[in-house]
């Protein structure tokens, strides 16, 4: 992600133990390296700005409480953004059975784009709010944070190969959402 | 990358994927005031899952700023004026580590400094925090008197517990300090007074961090085999030579037995023939062609069978692309493993075919009766779909076929969005009915803002010893077929809560609270069903 910092090992090493020792300054530098991609993989997640921004400052507070937990200080990205997953997760998860999907208001927020990308997006917001939680949550840490499948694994506590299997059968049904008419010229 | 895309590679689907997916990400609520966020965060200000200053409250935020503003503004004129004495030195906050934000050194960003009387020097210790679950936290094997609801301390520290043997034992992991590394032991809960841990394995293992779930301790499954005479446990590596292995160690005292494996290779889904002649897996290349670890793209897997006489492993053929949930039959005669939504069988004779299955099988019922989420599957032809309701059940929880492979047990939401149900689905017809219906019990300060105005107008019932949460689910079934375990454990939470539901129709035992983290992920009932092993702080 552009949006990440790239510090050096000792940078992480000596930020990270300040947070996790109370240092506010240096969890506010954590805040402003790693807010951004938070709040996308939570976005995607829950696909409302309002709870993703609940989300994500849910995990944050999580994160200060946690902090001294962290044993590999460079892993602090991916541990931060599945916090931010999983509580947007949660979040979902709560509202599962009063979800409404209000096309509507996607159409209404297209704005100037660019067409054909943008009837990408459309669709792609389509086909995830027939997701389960669990399942948006697996696609957002690939494929808007990046992580692979050992990283997803674990934080999740799930098997890289049941990471990659997941991921698989998401693709497919996925394909099959996004791409009904089959292959394209 | 949204150019010229095509169905058929894969890859490029991937790509356009990938590129909507950062378009719509986009959206995304990115700014933020580090600062004042961090200050919030630190001084308590959000609630254990969700903030009361949640950016959700959008008129709490600014009003919060506007006051914080206020303050400084005094804490300034009274510093001036000498009214308040400063801070001696010493106890002045740390100078943030100077960090560079961005690639371009030009760019660097140094944070804000904090105003100073909302800055606390260090964090106030949380009596509730507890190590995490990727470290060692040495805790007290108890028994769970489940029908008693009693709970009983009898043993050494170990950081979490495993199965529980044909015999009685209880299989637990080691503690570093006495190992040197993660490791095996056995416990004899029947020995009074109680004799120590005996360690029957100690190597160093390559377990993974089970990172921030709190719900689920160290990977690495232990797998008991139908005599409880051996344990197995999945391992896998990125090129450490002999960790590909899955390994074998005897319950009882003997040399561990590693079966073959290959470096660069993982093992999972370990299960045993019911008879115990057998250990089952699938085996995996933990990295492509060029060397990268795998991600998305499903890696081509094997279907391994080691012989636990001679520790031989034989391929089960073809190869079982992005293969998972591994079942053995009742009979021992066939294995399924499913992949891409197709289930594979293969039979002891080296034959196999594909069934087009739904999605996430759950087991076999008889020896030639596959049971999925979307309903059963006949080997000889024909099968049966879940009427619209049971499937939004199972869609809705995380089902466990019961081990007689007659009933799905499953935890939903009910429709009045106010209870949580155990479900009980009989797989001959997939009817369903309602086992248990318990309160969703749901703390107003601490809910999601989506949540919060109904909760605050008395819609849900508060969280009491009677209530779930939405996180509670089915864990395990008895062996007998008698009872459930319903488990429930917020996230981050140091606690788990387990009641036992008997299938009876008496109702659920009374709540009993454990520590959470380190529950195993597969619980296990002791073979009398009297009681199961958890540990405690």
């Amino acid at each position: 992600m552009t949006d990440i910092a790239v510090l050096d090992a000792s940078q992480v090493e000596s930020t990270i133990r300040l947070a996790a020792g109370g240092d506010q300054a240096a969890f506010s530098q954590l805040v402003i390296e790693h807010h951004a991609a938070m709040s996308r993989v939570a976005y995607v997640i829950v696909g409302d700005v309002e709870a993703a921004r609940d989300a994500v400052q849910s995990a944050w507070a999580i994160a200060w409480r946690r902090m001294s937990g962290l044993r590999q200080p460079q892993q602090v990205r991916s541990w931060l953004v599945a916090i931010a997953a999983n509580e947007a997760r949660q979040h979902l998860r709560r509202q599962r059975r009063v979800t409404v999907v209000d096309l509507t208001e996607a159409i209404d927020r297209q704005g100037s784009g660019d067409p054909a990308a943008f009837i990408g997006v459309v669709d792609l917001e389509r086909a995830l709010r027939k997701l389960q939680p669990d399942d948006r949550t697996l696609l957002a840490l690939r494929f808007v944070a990046g992580l692979d499948s050992t990283e997803i694994a674990a934080h999740l506590g799930m098997s890289a190969s049941g990471v990659r299997s997941r991921l698989a059968r998401l693709l497919d049904r996925l394909r099959t959402d996004l791409e009904p008419d089959g292959p394209r010229p | 990358m949204n150019d010229q895309p095509t169905a058929i590679d894969p890859r490029a689907f991937e790509a356009r994927l990938t590129t909507a997916f950062a378009a719509y990400a986009d959206r995304a609520p990115v700014e933020v005031d580090a600062v004042t966020l961090t200050a919030l965060v630190a001084r308590g200000g959000m609630g254990r899952r969700r903030s009361r200053f949640a950016g959700g409250r959008r008129y709490l935020v600014p009003v919060l700023l506007g006051l914080l503003l206020v303050a400084l503004a005094a804490g300034v004129v009274i510093v001036g004026s000498g009214l308040l004495d400063r801070r001696p030195e010493s106890d002045t906050p740390q100078q943030p580590a100077v960090v560079a934000p961005s690639a371009d050194p030009s760019a660097d960003v140094t944070p804000a400094p904090v105003s100073e009387p909302y800055v606390e020097p260090t964090r106030q210790p949380d009596p509730s925090e507890r190590p995490s679950a990727d470290q060692p936290c040495p805790a007290m094997i108890q028994l769970l008197q489940i029908y008693g609801g009693t709970v009983e301390h009898v043993s050494d520290p170990v950081p979490s517990v495993g199965p529980v043997t044909g015999n009685g034992d209880i299989l637990v992991r080691t503690i570093p300090e006495a190992v040197g590394g993660w490791g095996i032991g056995r416990f004899d809960p029947s020995q009074s007074p109680p004799a120590p841990v005996e360690i029957v394995d100690g190597v160093e293992l390559p377990f993974q961090s089970a990172g921030v779930s709190s719900s689920i301790g160290p990977a690495g499954r232990l797998v008991a085999s139908p005599d409880g005479r051996a344990v197995a446990f999945e391992a896998g590596d990125l090129g450490q030579a002999g960790c590909g292995d899955p390994i074998v160690v005897p319950a009882g005292n003997g040399l561990r037995r590693p079966f073959p494996g290959r470096a660069f290779e993982t093992i999972s889904d370990l299960a045993w023939a019911p008879d115990g002649s057998a250990l089952y897996g699938i085996r995996r290349p933990t990295l492509d062609a060029l060397g990268q670890p795998y991600t998305a793209n499903a890696a081509q897997g094997t279907v391994v069978r080691w012989d636990a006489t001679t520790a031989e492993a034989t391929e089960l053929p073809p190869g079982c692309e992005a293969c998972s949930w591994l079942f053995v039959s009742p009979d021992g005669s066939r294995i399924a493993a499913e992949g891409n939504g197709v289930i594979k069988i293969y039979d002891a004779e080296g034959g196999w075919r594909d069934l087009t299955s739904g999605d996430r099988m759950l087991g076999w019922i008889d020896d030639r009766t596959i049971v999925t989420r979307l309903g059963r599957v006949d080997l000889d032809g024909g099968s049966l779909a879940w009427p619209d309701a049971t499937r939004d059940a199972l869609d809705a929880g995380e089902p466990l076929l019961s081990p007689d492979g007659t009933t799905i047990a499953v935890m939903a939401g009910s429709h009045d969005l106010k209870h949580r149900d155990v479900i009980f689905i009989d797989v001959r017809d997939g009817s369903s009915r309602v086992a248990w219906s318990a309160l969703l019990g749901i703390d107003c300060d601490a809910a999601a803002l989506s949540t919060r105005q109904r909760c605050l107008e008395g819609f849900f019932a508060k969280p009491g010893p009677d209530t779930v949460t939405d996180h509670a689910r089915i864990a395990a079934w008895a062996p007998d077929g008698s009872a459930v375990l319903v488990l429930d454990v917020e996230p981050y939470s140091t606690e788990a809560a387990l009641r036992v539901l008997p299938v009876d129709g008496s109702g659920a035992r009374p709540k009993v609270t454990v520590r959470g983290p380190a529950l195993s992920p597969t619980l296990n009932w002791s073979p009398s069903v009297a009681w199961l092993p958890a540990t405690a702080p």
